[in-house]
C-alpha cells in the first residue's frame, strides 16, 4: 500500500545525550500526524498510528519523562503552533532548572506537498517548522518527516541522499544543533503498507530503534545505527513498489560531535531475545495494536535484544516455502526467548500474523469480487453509407457487471440501450424519417495491469446486438418495423482511474472496435466503434 | 373486391418485425399511395357559403367519385402490405396467397424489373429512360387460376425520391374470377408522375368495356396536374344528360378544362356536343372565387343567362380562352 500524494513528516528528536555525560538530558517530543490532507488528496491509514507507535517507543526506550512526550493527532496547523509554544516553553522552564542539556524531537506524520505539511484542510509550510526548530532553546533538536516530497524540508541546507550518517562516532561530548531526517526525497512519494500497518519509514525506523538497528550490540540504538537501517530498508522495500523507489534524506547544522543515542535497550525490562545461534527474517507482530512491531535480520553469531513492551505477540519466520510462527505473551521484566523447535508450521495463506487491514485486503484480492459500472458510449460506424442507410450514431447507456479474477482478468456482462428518434433514411435522394433503437447484451474479458492509480485493460468483447427501426410518419412503411439481431465480435480497451486507496470507486474511459456481419439485402462487414465513459462501484 | 378487402382487414391485426431492409423499403415505396393519385380539387375554408360554381362543384363531385373508387383499390393494396411479406427474394417481395371467403385466395406481389425502356405514363410526363421498374399484381382466384385485379407498375426516379407508375383496375376479372356479386364493372387506367415537385394524375374509365378492344369508347377521362406552387389544372370528358334543356334520350360528352389558382379561384371552359345535342355544340364559361362562389357566367346557348363579366374573373383568367 503506497502512501502517495502526501507528505508525511516527522520531527523527532529524542537524544538520550551521551550516558558518559555529566549534565543530566531532559527530553521532549513532540510528535503530529494526520491522516487526512484535504481536497486532492487521499486519505492515509496509518500516519496517526505511526505517530502513536513511535510514542510507545520514546516513553519505553528514549528515557523520556512522563509528560514530556506531547501527540496531536488529527488536528490543524494552529494547534500544532500551540502545541510548539507549549512545548517549547516546557524546554526553556527546563534549562533554568536543573537540565542543563536539552533534547527537542519533532516527528510529523501525513501528507505533504509542495513544501506544505497537510492538516486535514490546514496547512503548515515545512520552512516553518524549520525555523520554529532553529530557534528552539533546546540544545539538540532533531525533525523527522514522514511525508511525500518531505525531502523540501532538508534541502535548504544541503539535503543528503544516502545511506551514511556522520554521527558514528566514539565521542560523547554533548551535541548542540539541528539534525533533519525526511522519509522521501523532494520528488518522491512515501507509502505506506498494509502488510506493516505503517508507512514504510516509520515501520523500519521503530524497528530499528526496538533493536533491530543495534549494529554495534551495545544495547544501544544510536542515530547514526538507526539512520542507516531505515535507509537502507526503506530503499531496499519499495523498489519493488509501483510509487517506486523511495530514499531517505538528511541534513544537519551542528556544533560538536557525539553519538546520539535515540533508544537505550537497557531501558526495556521485556522483549525479545534472539540467541546467538539464531538466523534468518523474523517478523514480531503486536497482536493488540494489529500491526507489525518489528522487524529482525537476525544473523548468527551475535545475540540480539529487542524491546517491547509487555503484550500479546506473535513471532514469525519466513522461509522459502512455508512461515514457522509462535505466539506467546509478554510479560513485564521477562524476556522470551525465541525457540524455533517450539515455533508451529504454518502455510502462508494461513499466515494469522497479517494484520486485519492486510487480511481484508486479501481476501479482496483472492475472493471474486464484483463491480457495477453506469456506461455511456457513443457508436460510430465507419462507413458513412452504413451510418445513412442503416444505422445512425447513436449513444447508449447502460450497466456492466464485472466480475474478477475470471481466467485471471475481468469478465463484463454488459446491457446497453441507446436509440435517435427523427433521423433521416437517405437512399439516393429519398428520405424516409425514421426512429432507432438498439440494445446490446455484451460480454467481454479483459486483462491488464495497474499503475499507481490506473489501471488499464484490453480484451476481446462478444455482443448481441438488436437494431430497429420504425417508419412512424410514413402511411405504408408505418406498419413495417425492421428489427436485426446478431452477434458482433469485437475488442475492447479501458483505462480506469481510481482516486480513492480502496480502489471502490472508478472512473473509466473505453474504447470499442466492433463488426457486425449484415446480412441483409446484401453481405456486409460493417466496422464500429464505441467510445464512452464509466462508474464503477466495486460491491 | 370489397370482400377480398374484409379479408385482409381480418387478417392484419398486427404488425410483425421485418428484416432490416433497405430493398423492403424500395419495394414499399413503389406501391402507390392516396395521395399520388388524388384527382384534389381544391376544398374551400368552412367558413365559405355551399358552392354556386356549376362545374367546380361537378368538378368535386367528380372527383369524389373516381378518387373513391381507385382509394378502395389503394387502401387494398396497403392492407395486404402491412403484412410482412410472405415471400422475399433478391427482387420479389409476395404476399400470400391469403385464403379468404367460400374458397377466395388473394396474392400481391411486387417485382423488382431490371429493364431498359423510356416511361411515359401521363400525356405531360416527360419521357424518361429508365433500367429499372416494380411492377406488382393484385391476383385472386376463387376456384380456378390466378386472374389479375390489378396490374401496375412504378419506375423510381434516379434519385429514387418520386416517380413514374402505372396501373389497370380490372374489376371484369374480379367481377368474373372472384365476386360475380359485385358491382363494380370495367376497366380503369391510371398514371401517375410525381417527378419535380409537381403531381400529375391522369384517368381513364371504361366501364362497359368490351374487352377485345379496351378503352376505345371510355366514359371519363380525367387529367389533373398540380404545380409546386398549388396552381392546379383538372381537365376531364365525361358522357352526361343535360335534363333540363333537351331530352334524354342520349347522353352528351362534356369536356370540361379548369384552372385553379392555389387560393381555389378559378374557370372553367365546358364544352358539350352530341348526344341530343347532335352536331350542335355548346360552350360555356363560369369563373368563382375563393370560397367558389359563380362570379361570371357565359354561353353561346339563349336558355343561359350571363352572369357578371369577364373581369368579375380572377386576373389570369380573363384571357378568352383559358390554356
Amino acid at each position: 500500500m503506497k502512501r502517495s500524494g502526501h507528505i508525511a513528516a516527522i520531527f523527532f528528536a529524542v537524544f538520550l545525550a551521551n550516558v558518559a555525560q555529566a549534565a543530566p538530558t531532559r527530553r521532549f517530543a513532540l510528535l503530529i500526524a494526520h491522516n487526512e490532507g484535504g481536497a486532492d488528496t487521499v486519505k492515509l491509514r496509518y500516519a496517526e498510528t505511526d505517530a502513536h507507535k513511535l510514542a510507545g517507543i520514546l516513553g519505553e526506550l528514549g528515557g523520556y519523562q512522563n509528560g514530556d512526550v506531547v501527540t496531536v493527532l488529527g488536528d490543524s496547523a494552529d494547534k500544532v503552533l500551540a502545541a510548539l509554544d507549549l512545548i517549547e516553553a516546557r524546554v526553556k522552564a527546563a534549562k533554568t532548572g536543573e537540565s542543563a542539556h536539552t533534547t527537542l524531537l519533532v516527528y510529523y506524520s501525513g501528507h505533504g506537498k509542495d513544501g506544505v505539511l497537510r492538516l486535514g484542510s490546514s496547512k503548515l509550510p515545512m520552512q516553518v517548522l524549520r525555523q520554529r526548530l532553529l530557534a528552539s532553546a533546546a540544545d539538540m533538536k532533531l525533525g523527522i518527516v514522514d511525508a511525500c516530497e518531505s525531502g523540501a524540508i532538508t534541502r535548504e541546507k544541503g539535503g543528503r541522499r544516502g545511506p551514511s550518517f556522520l554521527f558514528d562516532t566514539d565521542d560523547r561530548e554533548a551535541n548542540k544543533g539541528l539534525i533533519l531526517i525526511s522519509s522521501s526525497s523532494a520528488d518522491e512519494v512515501s507509502q505506506e503498507s498494509d502488510e506493516l500497518g505503517g508507512s514504510f519509514f516509520t515501520h523500519y525506523l521503530t524497528s530499528g530503534l526496538r533493536g533491530d538497528a543495534d549494529e554495534s550490540g551495545d544495547r544501544r540504538v544510536t542515530l547514526g545505527e538507526v539512520y542507516r537501517y531505515t535507509y537502507n530498508k526503506t530503499v531496499a522495500i519499495t523498489a519493488n513498489t509501483r510509487a517506486g523507489t523511495q530514499h531517505p534524506t538528511y541534513s544537519y547544522d551542528l556544533q560538536g560531535n557525539g553519538d546520539i543515542i535515540l533508544t537505550d535497550l537497557t531501558q526495556g525490562a521485556s522483549g525479545i531475545f534472539f540467541a546467538e545461534p539464531l538466523a534468518g527474517d523474523y517478523m514480531i507482530f503486536d497482536v493488540e495494536r494489529d500491526q507489525v512491531a518489528a522487524e529482525v535480520k537476525k544473523v548468527s553469531g551475535t545475540p540480539r535484544r529487542i524491546a517491547l513492551s509487555p503484550g500479546e505477540y506473535v513471532v514469525k519466520k519466513r522461509l522459502d516455502d512455508h512461515l514457522r510462527m509462535r505466539r506467546f505473551t509478554l510479560s513485564a521484566e521477562t524476556f522470551y526467548e525465541v525457540n524455533e523447535s517450539t515455533m508451529d508450521r504454518v502455510e502462508f495463506e494461513d499466515d494469522y500474523a497479517k494484520g486485519s487491514a492486510l487480511i481484508a485486503a486479501e481476501m479482496r484480492q483472492r475472493s471474486m469480487s464484483g463491480s457495477l459500472r453506469f456506461v455511456v458510449t457513443n457508436q460510430l460506424f465507419f462507413s458513412s453509407s452504413a451510418r445513412r442507410e442503416l444505422f445512425p450514431q447513436t449513444t447508449l447507456f447502460g450497466a456492466a457487471m464485472e466480475i474478477e479474477p475470471v481466467l485471471g482478468g475481468i469478465f463484463t456482462t454488459e446491457l446497453m440501450f441507446g436509440g435517435r428518434s427523427e433521423q433521416q433514411l437517405q437512399l439516393g435522394n429519398l428520405n424516409v424519417g425514421y426512429n432507432f433503437f438498439q440494445a446490446q447484451v455484451a460480454t467481454s474479458l479483459m486483462w491488464g495491469t495497474d499503475v499507481g492509480m490506473f489501471s488499464f485493460h484490453g480484451g476481446g468483447r462478444l455482443a448481441l446486438l438488436y437494431l430497429k427501426r420504425t417508419f412512424p410518419g410514413d402511411p405504408v412503411l408505418a406498419s413495417h418495423p425492421q428489427d436485426y439481431g446478431t452477434l458482433s465480435p469485437g475488442a475492447a480497451a479501458a483505462i480506469a482511474f481510481y482516486p480513492g486507496r480502496d480502489r471502490d470507486f472508478s472512473i473509466q474511459v473505453l474504447g470499442r472496435l466492433g463488426v457486425l456481419l449484415f446480412g441483409v439485402d446484401d453481405n456486409r462487414a460493417l466496422f464500429y466503434e464505441e467510445l464512452g465513459v464509466t462508474i464503477g462501484f466495486r460491491l | 373486391m370489397k370482400r377480398a378487402l374484409a379479408v385482409i382487414v381480418l387478417l392484419s391485426s398486427t404488425a410483425c418485425l421485418e428484416p432490416f431492409s433497405n430493398d423492403d423499403v424500395l419495394f414499399l415505396k413503389s406501391v402507390p399511395t392516396r395521395k399520388q393519385v388524388a384527382l384534389a380539387v381544391p376544398q374551400g375554408l368552412s367558413s365559405c357559403p355551399m358552392s354556386t360554381s356549376i362545374y367546380y362543384t361537378a368538378a368535386d363531385d367528380l372527383s369524389t367519385d373516381v378518387n373513391g373508387a381507385v382509394y378502395s383499390v389503394i387502401d387494398l393494396i396497403t392492407q395486404v402490405v402491412q403484412y410482412p411479406p410472405t415471400v422475399r427474394t433478391e427482387n420479389a417481395r409476395i404476399w400470400g396467397p391469403f385464403d379468404g371467403e367460400r374458397g377466395t385466395q388473394i396474392k400481391f406481389t411486387i417485382e423488382r424489373v431490371r429493364t431498359a425502356t423510356t416511361v411515359q405514363t401521363t400525356r405531360t410526363s416527360t419521357p424518361t429512360f429508365v433500367t429499372e421498374l416494380y411492377h406488382y399484381t393484385f391476383e385472386a382466384r376463387s376456384t380456378g387460376a390466378f386472374v389479375k385485379v390489378i396490374d401496375g407498375a412504378f419506375a423510381p426516379s434516379a434519385d429514387l425520391d418520386s416517380g413514374m407508375g402505372v396501373f389497370l383496375l380490372n374489376f371484369e376479372q374480379n367481377r368474373l374470377e372472384v365476386d360475380p356479386t359485385s358491382n363494380d364493372r370495367g376497366l380503369i387506367y391510371i398514371g401517375y408522375d410525381n417527378r419535380f415537385g409537381q403531381q400529375t394524375t391522369q384517368t381513364a374509365i371504361d366501364a362497359e368495356v368490351n374487352l377485345e378492344r379496351p378503352f376505345e369508347q371510355p366514359e371519363g377521362y380525367y387529367y389533373y396536374h398540380e404545380e409546386q406552387n398549388g396552381d392546379r389544372r383538372f381537365d376531364f370528358l365525361y358522357l352526361d344528360t343535360i335534363h333540363d334543356l333537351l331530352p334524354d334520350n342520349a347522353k352528351e360528352t362534356f369536356f370540361i378544362r379548369q384552372r385553379y389558382l392555389s387560393d381555389g379561384t378559378g374557370r372553367a371552359e365546358i364544352a358539350a356536343t352530341g348526344g341530343d345535342l347532335g352536331d350542335y355544340t355548346v360552350y360555356l364559361t363560369e369563373c368563382w372565387d375563393s370560397c367558389f362562389q359563380q362570379t361570371f357566367l357565359a354561353s353561346n346557348l339563349p336558355e343561359i343567362p350571363p352572369v357578371g363579366t369577364i373581369n368579375a374573373c380572377a386576373e389570369p383568367f380573363r384571357s378568352d380562352p383559358v390554356d
